[in-house]
C-alpha cells in the first residue's frame, strides 16, 4: 500500500469516524429505535478511538512521506457553471497537529461523558450533537476548499448552540442557546460572505492556493485580500468571543459540563485562533485588517483578564480566563508569531480543559487553599481608590457589553423587523379571519 | 433620621413595623439552605408543619409552584411493577370514605356504581382529562371516538358508531347540566406576573450577590463588604463615572444616590424598612398587599434570599470569610431596582402607568395571575372537557349509552360533580397514600415475623446468659443510626455471628468544634440544632527543629498550589502556565479521565493489594482542656445507657469499636451532603475517635463506676471512620492496644474486610454494573469515588423510608434493603421514657428532616430539588446555581433521588404504646410531626410481636376541609397485621440481593435456612393472617 494511500485512509478515519458516528445517532433516534445508553456511549468511544489512531496514522504516513502539503481530493459534491463545491482537504503539519488535538481532547470528552451523563434524559442527543461536533472540528482542521471549512463551521456552530440549550425544560438555557445561535449566525454570514467572495473573484474556493504562502498573493488582489480577511476576522471575532461579541461565552456554560470544557474551555474558541493562524498568508496581504486583529485581541484579553478577576463563579471566571488567552493568542497571530500562537492554543486547550472538567471540585480545592486566599488581588489593592471602584463595577457587570448589545442592535433589530411584520400583516392577511385569530401573543418589551 | 421609635411619628410607625412583620413572614417560607458546604437535611416545607401534611403540600404547591405529588402516570408505573396494589387503592378509598359500610362510600352514581368503585376505576386508569385545543386534536387525530379505551369496562364495541354514540349522548346529556360557577382566579404560577421585572432585575443582583458572599473565588474580593449589603452594594454601583447604558439602571442609581442622602433633611443613609417603604409606595402596593408583594420579591430569588436569611441566623457557618446579611437590605435592594424597573419604563413612555409597568404586580399578582395565565375558555370548550370526562367514566366504569340516556338530570348532574370533585389531585391523592401504606404494611409484616418476643437475645443462639464480666459477645460496634449502616450491620453480623452493633446518632453525645490538623478553623460537628459548647483540636505538627525549612517549604508547595489554581485564570501567568506547562496537563487530563482506576488503586491500594480497613496515625487530640472528666463520663454515660449497653443484661464487651462515617467523592459540589448528617454534613470520624479516648479515659471510668456503669478494665474503645462512599474503615488510635486486645482487634478487622466488600457488592447492584464479586465491588466504589465524571459516587439517602427504634434483636437477620434508620434503645430499663424522650428529641427531626426532603426531591425535583446536577456551577464556595447565571439551586439533585421512593417515615418505637404516646403528647415538637402525619408512628411492644399504629382521625374528608383549619386531630392506636409472609432466604444477604437492581422485599436471612427451619419458626408469631384479611376490617 502507498503512503499516500495510508495518508489518505488515516484523513478519512480521523474526519469520517465521528460524521458516521453522528449519522448512526441520528438514524436510530430519527427511526424510533434509539440505540441504549451503553451502546451509545461504547459507540462514541469506539468512534473516537478510531478517529484518534487515523490521526496517528496520518501523521506517521505523512512524516515518512516527508511532504510539506499534500492535497487530497474526494470529489466534487455538486458544480454549477464554473463554481463547484470541493470536497478537498488540505494535509499539513498544522492541520495535522490540529486535527491531533482535536481527537484527543474530543476522546477524553467522550469517555467522561458516557459516565457523566449516565442516566440523563437527552443522552443520545447529547452524543449525536458532541459527534457532530467532533466532526465538525475535524473538517475545520483539515479543510482544503472554503465549502468544506464553512461546513465545519456551521456544524461546530449548530451543535454548540444545541447543546447549550441541552436542558430545553428550563427557559433560561433556550434562551442563552438562541443567543450563542444568533452570534454564530453572524458568523456564519461572514465566513458565507468571504467565501461567495472568494468564488466570485477566484473561481474556486482553493484554501490550498488561497492559505498558501506564495500562492495566495498571485491570486488575490490586495483589496479582495483585505475584504476576505476582514470578513473572516468577523467571523473569528464572533467563534472565538473577541469584543464586542464575548458576552455569550458565559451563557454558553448551561449546557452539561463536559460539553462545555470541550467547546468553550478547549476546542470551539480556538477554532477562531486556528483560522486566523491558516490564513496568515492572507492577513499578510492586508496590513489593515492585521492592525484591526492586533487591536481587537489585545483589548479582548485585557477586557477578559479584567472581568475574569472579579467572577465569583467557577465557570465564569474561567470562561473570561479563557477568553484572555484567546485574546493574547489573536495578538501574536497579528503580530505574526506563529509558532508561539499555535503552542499557546494547543497548551491552552488542554490547560483549560483539565480545569472545566474538574470545576465541580473547586469546594474541595479551598479548603486547602484557604489560607493562600489573601493574598491574591496585589495589583487591585495597589490601584487609586476611585480607579478600583470603577473598574471592578465595570469588571462585575461585564463592562455592560450584554445590555449594550440589547439596547443598541437587539432592540432596534426587533422594532425594525416588528415593523416589518406588521406591514406585512397588514398587506398580506390583516383582515383575514384566520390571521386574526392566530395573532401571536404580544412580543415582550 | 429616626432609628429610634419612640421618637418616629406613630403613623410611620406602624407603617415600619408592619414592614418588618411582612418581611418576617417571608423569611418563612425561603428555603432554609445555608452555605453549601454544610449541608443540613431539612423538612422543605418546614414553613407549612402546623398544617396537616395532605392539605399542607397542596397549599405548598400553590405558593411555590410545584406538584403536590407524582404525576399520575408515575404511579401507574408503580402500580404496574407492584409496589402498589388495586387492594391497596381499595383500603385507602376505604379508610377515606368512613369504611366500607360507610354512606359515603356507597352513594350509587349512574344508576349502579358506588362511589368506593368510581373512585378506584379514576385512579388506577390512565387520566384522560383534556381541554382546548389539546382536546381537539385528540378527537379529531386519535382512535378515541373510534374504540373504547384499553381500560373500559364496557362490552368491546364492535363498531365505531357505537363508541361515537355514547360520546354522542355524552355531550347531549352535558349541555343539559346548568354551567358550573366561574372557577376562582387559583393561580398556578403566583410569580408570573413579575417576570419582566425580575428579567432586568435579577441578573445584577445574582452577579453582586455571588461577589458579595463570595469565600474566595474571585481573585479579587469586593470591598467593602463589612458595611453590609446595602451599603456595599451602593459603595459598588455608585462608582463615578459607570456607563448607564440600561435606562432603568440610570434610574437605580439615581434612587440610590438619594437613598445614601437619606429619606429627610438628615444625611445618614435610608435603612432598609426606610426603603422599603419608598418602594412599596413609589410601585402602588396597597398595604393589604405588602407581604404578598415582599412574599413574591424574595421568592422571585429564592435561594439567595433564603441564604442571606440563613447567613442572617448563622453568621458562623460561612466558612473562611465574614460577611454580614439581612433579609431586609436585601429585599430593599430588590424592590429599589423594581422600582427602577417600573419608573424607567413608565417613563420611557413605554406603558402609560406605573401600574401597568409593573404589570399588575403591585396589586398582588396571585389577583391576576389566574386571569392573565389561562385565555377564558369558552363555553363550548368547556362543554367539550366536561363531555370527555364523563364520556371516558363512562368507559371505566361500564355505564351503557343506554343508561346515560336514562339518568335523571339530578343524577346525571350529581355524576358530573363526583368526577369534578375527584380531580388530579385527589387522584394523585389516593394513589400516593396507598403507595404508603403498601410500604408500611411489608415493614409492619418484615418486623411482626421476625421479631422474636422473648426478652432474651434469641436472635443468636449462641448468646449465653449474662455472665458479671463480659457478655457473649465478641465484640460490639457502635455506628451511626444512618439506613446506610444498615446494610453494613447485617454483613457484619452475617460475616461474624458473635458481634453485636449498636446504632447512635453519629456524633456520639460528641457535640463539638472541632479543628483538623491542616484546617483554617474550627467546623461544628454535631447536629444542626446544637451549638457546640466545647471546642477540640489536633495538635499542631511540631515545628522546632528545622521551622524555618520546614515553613519555607510549605510557603513553595502552598505557591505553587496557588499558582496551579489562579494562575491559570490571570492573563500573563496563564499564558506562561498555557505555553510552557499547558501540554503536560494532558498528563493528569487522560489518566484522570481515562485511567481514574489506576488513581484509586493508588490512593487505595498498597503494596500487597486492596485493603478496605486500614489503620491511621492521626494527630494527638488536645482533649483535655475543653472536657472535664464529669463532662466526658457524662457523654458517655448517655450514649451506652441509651444505646443498651449499660443494662444489667449487658456490657460492654473486651473491644467496642465506634465508628463515625464520611463520604468521600471527587468533583461533587454536593459532598456534604453525603456525610453524617448528625454532623452537619461532615465526617463523623472525629467524634468517634474523641468517644473512643473519652471512654478509654480511666478518670472517666471511675466517674462512670460511680454511677453503676462498670467498665471492665481490660475494655478498650477504638474510634474509626467508615467511608461510605469508598466503603473503607480507617481506624484511629490503634497502636496503644494491648496485645490481647489487639489480637481480637485483628479478628474484627478480618470481618470488618469481609463485610465492607459485601456492602461494596449490595451497593453497587444499584448502579448498572452488572454482577461483582465482592472484592471487585470494593474496587468499583473505590474507582467510583476517585472518578472526575462520575454524578453518583454513591446513592446516599435515597430509599429511606422507616426508622426503627428499638433493641438490634427485633430487627437482627432481615434485609432491609438499606432503606431503615436503626436506633438502638432498650426499653427495659427506661421505665419511665426519658432516655427514649430525649433519644426522640435528638433523632427525630434529624431524621425525618432527611426524610421529608428526600421526599420533596423526588416529588418535585425541579421545583423542590436542584434540578440535574450536570450543569451545576459553584459560586461564591457559597452555592451552585445553572450554568453561569440562576438562582441558587437549593435541595436535593436529581441524580441522588433517581431512585427514591417518596413514602413519609414510618417511625416504629418499641415502647408501650400508651407511654409512647403519653412522651409525644408532651412534646410539641414531636406532637407536631406525629399529629399532622409528617411521619408516621408505630409502636412495636417490648415484650410480644405486636405493633400498633397511631392513626389520625379525618374530622371531614381532607379535599373538603379548608387548608390549615385542622390541627388538632383526634388520634387513636390501630394494630397493625402480617399482610404477607416473610421470604427466608440464606446463607447470606447476597442469596437475595445478587443480579438485582430494583427494591427488594424485606426478607429474613437465615444462616442456616435448612438445619435451623425448626428453631426459627418458633420465633415466628403463630398465626399469619393471610394476605387476603378484610383490610378494611383492619381500620375500622
Amino acid at each position: 500500500m502507498s503512503r499516500e494511500l495510508v495518508l489518505t485512509l488515516g484523513v478519512l478515519c480521523c474526519v469520517a469516524a465521528p460524521l458516521v458516528l453522528f449519522l448512526v445517532l441520528a438514524a436510530s433516534g430519527l427511526f424510533g429505535r434509539p440505540l441504549a445508553e451503553p451502546a451509545t456511549a461504547r459507540a462514541a468511544r469506539g468512534a473516537m478511538l478510531v478517529s484518534a489512531l487515523g490521526s496517528l496514522i496520518a501523521i506517521a504516513a505523512f512524516v515518512s512521506l516527508g511532504a510539506r502539503v499534500q492535497v487530497l481530493d474526494f470529489g466534487t459534491w455538486f458544480s454549477s457553471g464554473h463554481g463547484a463545491f470541493a470536497m478537498r482537504l488540505l494535509v499539513d503539519p498544522l492541520s495535522l497537529a490540529f486535527s491531533g488535538l482535536a481527537t484527543t481532547l474530543c476522546g477524553v470528552v467522550a469517555a467522561f461523558s458516557g459516565r457523566y451523563l449516565q442516566r440523563e434524559p437527552g443522552h443520545l442527543r447529547y452524543f449525536m450533537l458532541f459527534a457532530a461536533f467532533a466532526g465538525g472540528m475535524q473538517l475545520i482542521a483539515l479543510a482544503g476548499s472554503m465549502e468544506v471549512l464553512f461546513a465545519g463551521w456551521e456544524l461546530v456552530g449548530l451543535s454548540s448552540a444545541l447543546l447549550v440549550a441541552f436542558f430545553h425544560t428550563r427557559s433560561a438555557p433556550v434562551q442563552n442557546g438562541l443567543w450563542v445561535f444568533a452570534v454564530y449566525r453572524l458568523s456564519d454570514a461572514a465566513m458565507l460572505a468571504a467565501a461567495v467572495a472568494v468564488h466570485h473573484h477566484v473561481g474556486s474556493g482553493d484554501l490550498s492556493l488561497l492559505f498558501s504562502a506564495g500562492d495566495s498573493a498571485a491570486i488575490v488582489s490586495p483589496q479582495l485580500a483585505t475584504l476576505v480577511a476582514a470578513l473572516l476576522l468577523l467571523s473569528v471575532a464572533c467563534k472565538s468571543a473577541l469584543l464586542p461579541f464575548s458576552g455569550w461565552l458565559p451563557r454558553a456554560m448551561e449546557g452539561p459540563t463536559p460539553s462545555s470544557a470541550v467547546y468553550y474551555g478547549a476546542l470551539s474558541v480556538h477554532a477562531g485562533c486556528y483560522l486566523l493562524i491558516r490564513a496568515a498568508p492572507l492577513l499578510e496581504q492586508a496590513p489593515l485588517v492585521r492592525i484591526a486583529a492586533a487591536v481587537l485581541g489585545a483589548v479582548t484579553a485585557l477586557y477578559a483578564t479584567l472581568v475574569a478577576r472579579v467572577q465569583a463563579d467557577v465557570k465564569s471566571s474561567l470562561a473570561f480566563a479563557a477568553l484572555s488567552q484567546v485574546g493574547l493568542i489573536v495578538l501574536e497571530i497579528a503580530l505574526g508569531l506563529y509558532t508561539l500562537a499555535f503552542v499557546h492554543l494547543v497548551g491552552h486547550a488542554c490547560f483549560r480543559m483539565l480545569q472545566l472538567l474538574s470545576a465541580p471540585d473547586a469546594l474541595r480545592g479551598h479548603e486547602q487553599l484557604s489560607a493562600v486566599h489573601a493574598e491574591t488581588g496585589r495589583q487591585y489593592a495597589a490601584l487609586p481608590a476611585g480607579a478600583r471602584r470603577w473598574l471592578y463595577a465595570f469588571a462585575l457587570e461585564r463592562g455592560f457589553l450584554d445590555a449594550a448589545l440589547q439596547r443598541w442592535v437587539v432592540r432596534p433589530f426587533r422594532r425594525v423587523t416588528g415593523a416589518l411584520n406588521t406591514v406585512d400583516r397588514w398587506l398580506v392577511g390583516g383582515r383575514s379571519p384566520a390571521a386574526r385569530a392566530a395573532k401571536p401573543p404580544e412580543p415582550r418589551k | 433620621m429616626p432609628r429610634d421609635p419612640a421618637e418616629e411619628p406613630p403613623e410611620g410607625h406602624r407603617a415600619r413595623s408592619r414592614i418588618a412583620a411582612a418581611v418576617r413572614a417571608a423569611s418563612h417560607l425561603l428555603p432554609a439552605q445555608g452555605p453549601i458546604g454544610v449541608f443540613i437535611h431539612h423538612n422543605t416545607l418546614h414553613a407549612f408543619e402546623a398544617e396537616p401534611f395532605e392539605s399542607a403540600v397542596v397549599t405548598a404547591g400553590r405558593r411555590y409552584g410545584c406538584e403536590p405529588f407524582w404525576p399520575h402516570e408515575r404511579y401507574l408505573e408503580q402500580l404496574k411493577l407492584g409496589r402498589i396494589r388495586e387492594a391497596d387503592v381499595s383500603q385507602i378509598i376505604s379508610s377515606e370514605l368512613g369504611g366500607p359500610q360507610g354512606a359515603e362510600q356507597s352513594a350509587i352514581f349512574a344508576g349502579s356504581v358506588t362511589r368506593g368503585e368510581l373512585w378506584q376505576r379514576l385512579a388506577c386508569a390512565a387520566p384522560a382529562e383534556h381541554a382546548g385545543p389539546e382536546l381537539g386534536w385528540v378527537l379529531a387525530e386519535t382512535d378515541a371516538l373510534e374504540r373504547y379505551r384499553a381500560e373500559s369496562r364496557l362490552a368491546p364495541a364492535e363498531h365505531a358508531w357505537q363508541v361515537r354514540e355514547l360520546w354522542d349522548v355524552c355531550l347531549e346529556r352535558v349541555r343539559e347540566l346548568p354551567q358550573p360557577p366561574p372557577e376562582e382566579g387559583s393561580s398556578s404560577c403566583p410569580l408570573g406576573a413579575r417576570s419582566h421585572l425580575d428579567e432586568c432585575v435579577n441578573p445584577l443582583l445574582v452577579r453582586f450577590l455571588g461577589a458579595y458572599f463570595d469565600q474566595g473565588l474571585a481573585y479579587w474580593p469586593m470591598a467593602a463588604r463589612e458595611a453590609g449589603l446595602l451599603e456595599c452594594f451602593r459603595k459598588v454601583y455608585l462608582a463615578p463615572g459607570l456607563p448607564e447604558v440600561a435606562p432603568w439602571f440610570g434610574r437605580a442609581r439615581e434612587l440610590l444616590r438619594e437613598s445614601a442622602q437619606g429619606g429627610g433633611a438628615e444625611c445618614d443613609p435610608a435603612d432598609a424598612l426606610e426603603l422599603l417603604q419608598q418602594s412599596l409606595e413609589a410601585l402602588g402596593v396597597p398595604e393589604q398587599h405588602f407581604e404578598e408583594y415582599l412574599t413574591q420579591a424574595a421568592l422571585s430569588l429564592g435561594g439567595w434570599a433564603g441564604l442571606i436569611h440563613q447567613v442572617e441566623l448563622r453568621p458562623e457557618r460561612l466558612p473562611h470569610v465574614a460577611v454580614p446579611a439581612k433579609l431586609a437590605d436585601f429585599l430593599a435592594l430588590k424592590l429599589l431596582l423594581d422600582r427602577a424597573v417600573a419608573e424607567a419604563r413608565a417613563a420611557t413612555g413605554g406603558s402609560g402607568t406605573l401600574e401597568r409597568a409593573t404589570g399588575g404586580a403591585a396589586t398582588g399578582g396571585a389577583a391576576t395571575g389566574g386571569a392573565v395565565n389561562v385565555p377564558a375558555a369558552s363555553k363550548a370548550d368547556a362543554e367539550l372537557a366536561r363531555a370527555f370526562r364523563l364520556f371516558n367514566a363512562c368507559q371505566l366504569c361500564g355505564v351503557e349509552t343506554a343508561v346515560l340516556r336514562g339518568l335523571s338530570v339530578d343524577a346525571l348532574s350529581e355524576f358530573d360533580a363526583e368526577l369534578a370533585s375527584f380531580d388530579d389531585v385527589a387522584r394523585r391523592r389516593v394513589l400516593h397514600l396507598a403507595y404508603e401504606l403498601h410500604l408500611r404494611q411489608r415493614a409492619y409484616s418484615a418486623l411482626l415475623q421476625r421479631t422474636a418476643p422473648s426478652p432474651s437475645a434469641a436472635a443468636h443462639p449462641a448468646a449465653a446468659p449474662p455472665a458479671a464480666a463480659h457478655p457473649a459477645a465478641q465484640y460490639q460496634v457502635l455506628l451511626c443510626l444512618d439506613e446506610r449502616e444498615e446494610s453494613l450491620r447485617r454483613h457484619l453480623e452475617e460475616v461474624s455471628p458473635g458481634v453485636e452493633t449498636y446504632g447512635v446518632a453519629g456524633f456520639f453525645g460528641v457535640a463539638m468544634n472541632f479543628r483538623a490538623q491542616g484546617a483554617a478553623r474550627h467546623r461544628a460537628l454535631c447536629p444542626a440544632a446544637i451549638m457546640p459548647a466545647h471546642s477540640v483540636a489536633e495538635a499542631r505538627p511540631e515545628t522546632a527543629p528545622g521551622e524555618a525549612v520546614k515553613g519555607s517549604a510549605v510557603k513553595v508547595a502552598s505557591s505553587v498550589r496557588e499558582n496551579q489554581h489562579w494562575g491559570g485564570n490571570t492573563l500573563v501567568r496563564g499564558a506562561l502556565v498555557s505555553v510552557l506547562l499547558g501540554l503536560l496537563s494532558l498528563v493528569p487530563l487522560v489518566l484522570r479521565v481515562l485511567f481514574p482506576g489506576m488513581l484509586a488503586r493508588g490512593a487505595a491500594g498498597r503494596a500487597q493489594g486492596f485493603k478496605t480497613v486500614e489503620q491511621v496515625g492521626a494527630p494527638e487530640l488536645l482533649l483535655e482542656g475543653s472536657y472535664t472528666p464529669a463532662e466526658m463520663a457524662d457523654v458517655v454515660y448517655e450514649v451506652l445507657r441509651t444505646a443498651g449497653l449499660a443494662t444489667p443484661s449487658r456490657t460492654p464487651s473486651r473491644l467496642v469499636l465506634v465508628l463515625g462515617h464520611v463520604a468521600r467523592s471527587v468533583n461533587n459540589p454536593h459532598q456534604s451532603a453525603y456525610g453524617c448528617g448528625a454532623c452537619g454534613g461532615a465526617g463523623g470520624g472525629p467524634n468517634a475517635r474523641v468517644f473512643a479516648q473519652m471512654a478509654q479515659n480511666p478518670r472517666v471510668r471511675e466517674l462512670l463506676a460511680e454511677r453503676g456503669l462498670v467498665i471492665p478494665e481490660d475494655t478498650w474503645f477504638v474510634g474509626g471512620e467508615h467511608d461510605t462512599t469508598r466503603d473503607t474503615i480507617a481506624f484511629f488510635d490503634t497502636e496503644a492496644l494491648p496485645p490481647e486486645a489487639a489480637q481480637e482487634f485483628e479478628i474484627a478487622v478480618k470481618a470488618l474486610e469481609q463485610a465492607l466488600m459485601r456492602n461494596a457488592q449490595e451497593r453497587t447492584r444499584r448502579f448498572d454494573v452488572g454482577v461483582l464479586s465482592p472484592e471487585r465491588a470494593a474496587r468499583h466504589a473505590a474507582f467510583r469515588s476517585q472518578d472526575l465524571a462520575q454524578p453518583r459516587p454513591e446513592y446516599n439517602h435515597a430509599t429511606n423510608a422507616l426508622c426503627v427504634v428499638g433493641r438490634r434483636e427485633r430487627t437482627r437477620g432481615l434485609f432491609l434493603d438499606r432503606r431503615a434508620f436503626l436506633v438502638s434503645y432498650d426499653p427495659r430499663g427506661d421505665e419511665d421514657a426519658s432516655l427514649l424522650r430525649e433519644l426522640l428529641l435528638g433523632v427525630v427531626p434529624v431524621v425525618a428532616g432527611i426524610n421529608l426532603e428526600y421526599f420533596f426531591g423526588s416529588i418535585d425535583n425541579q421545583g423542590y430539588g436542584a434540578g440535574t446536577k450536570l450543569p451545576h456551577n459553584i459560586t461564591g464556595l457559597v452555592g451552585v446555581m445553572n450554568g453561569a447565571l440562576s438562582d441558587l439551586r437549593t435541595g436535593l439533585w436529581a441524580q441522588t433521588v433517581e431512585i427514591h421512593e417518596p413514602v413519609r417515615l414510618t417511625l416504629v418505637v418499641e415502647c408501650e404504646r400508651h407511654t409512647l404516646l403519653r412522651l409525644v403528647d408532651a412534646e410539641p415538637r414531636l406532637r407536631q410531626l406525629v399529629y399532622n402525619r409528617w411521619l408516621v408512628l408505630a409502636a412495636l411492644a417490648p415484650e410480644a410481636a405486636r405493633i400498633w399504629e397511631l392513626c389520625t382521625v379525618r374530622a371531614s374528608r381532607a379535599r373538603n376541609a379548608a387548608p390549615g383549619a385542622s390541627g388538632a386531630n383526634a388520634v387513636h392506636w390501630e394494630e397493625a397485621h402480617v399482610t404477607e409472609p416473610l421470604v427466608s432466604v440464606g446463607p447470606n444477604s447476597a442469596a437475595w440481593f445478587l443480579g438485582k437492581s430494583g427494591h427488594l422485599a424485606f426478607a429474613e436471612i437465615s444462616p442456616a435456612r435448612d438445619s435451623a427451619r425448626g428453631e426459627s419458626a418458633t420465633l415466628r408469631p403463630p398465626a399469619v393472617s393471610t394476605p387476603s384479611a378484610p383490610q378494611g376490617a383492619e381500620r375500622a
